[in-house]
């Protein structure tokens, strides 16, 4: 099961403060749950000037009770008060001279409930427009993915093929037809 | 600054940060960067970081590699030709 959301955006600085931004946006009033965040790769190519880093951030979050009630406590690892950490690693390139940014974001465990791709790309705006000194657009996409809700189509489908196999006989082996989601 | 997860590497990850925040802004976004002038600061923090087993105690090296893997498995599922 698939989800998909994207949207674009221009934001009112050039791309060196947006880029150095991105780097510092952690920890700030508003993000009080990201606990940590620390840089596990990075790296710099001289002649191309582009710099890839990755990063680790720790989330505190909390479960809604209904949901932590059904999940088993070894899945979600949670304290007392019914806190769980959750990682998300973060990957992104950036090109000074081309001046573009790309980014993406994935959370590392959960992933059997959902997992959620995040990916930022941020660039100059096109010269004739006569903004590029001072503003930058930026594209945002989001996918979802549930794991659990494959398992239950996979099954359904099963279900069907045995269904169409043994009420129609002779029916040509045709498969039934296989509604695609996303 | 952000807190490293693990609280005894962040002398060094702060040392780090702001040496790399000052040459990102300082060089490299001014296009006259030749090279990665924190490395060697880097390079102890990575070190903390792994000599601590910071990472392997969370089980996040495991993830990672999961992580890793579950992207194979996905390019095989999704880049496949459909037949259609």
């Amino acid at each position: 099961m698939v989800k998909f959301y994207s949207n674009t955006y221009s934001y009112d600085y050039n791309f060196p403060a947006v880029s150095l931004a991105y780097f510092l946006r952690y920890p700030n009033p508003y993000s009080r749950h990201v606990a940590s965040t620390d840089t596990i790769e990075r790296s710099f190519d001289p002649e191309t000037q582009r710099l890839t880093t990755v990063r680790l951030h720790v989330k505190q979050s909390r479960l809604p009770p209904a949901v932590a009630k059904l999940l088993p406590k070894s899945a979600v690892g949670q304290d007392q008060d019914g806190r769980a950490q959750s990682f998300i690693l973060e990957k992104s390139v950036v090109d000074v001279r081309e001046e573009w940014m790309e980014t993406e974001s994935k959370n590392l465990d959960w992933n059997n409930v959902l997992s959620v791709i995040e990916r930022h790309t941020f660039r100059r705006p096109e010269e004739e427009s006569g903004t590029a000194d001072h503003r930058t657009d930026v594209s945002v996409s989001v996918t979802l993915k549930s794991r659990i809700g494959e398992q239950l189509r996979k099954r359904r489908q099963r279900w069907g093929e045995q269904a169409t196999a043994t009420s129609v006989i002779g029916a040509g082996g045709e498969e039934e037809p296989v509604v695609k989601q996303g | 600054m952000s807190a490293s997860l693990a609280p005894e590497c962040n002398e060094v990850k702060e040392r780090y940060d702001t040496c790399f925040l000052k040459w990102y802004s300082e060089k490299y976004l001014r296009n006259t960067a030749t090279t990665d002038e924190c490395e060697p600061l880097f390079r102890q923090y990575k070190t903390c970081l792994t000599a601590k087993k910071a990472l392997k105690e969370r089980g996040i090296d495991q993830m990672l590699e999961e992580a890793r893997a579950d992207n194979k498995d996905n390019d095989a599922e999704y880049m496949k030709p459909s037949g259609r």
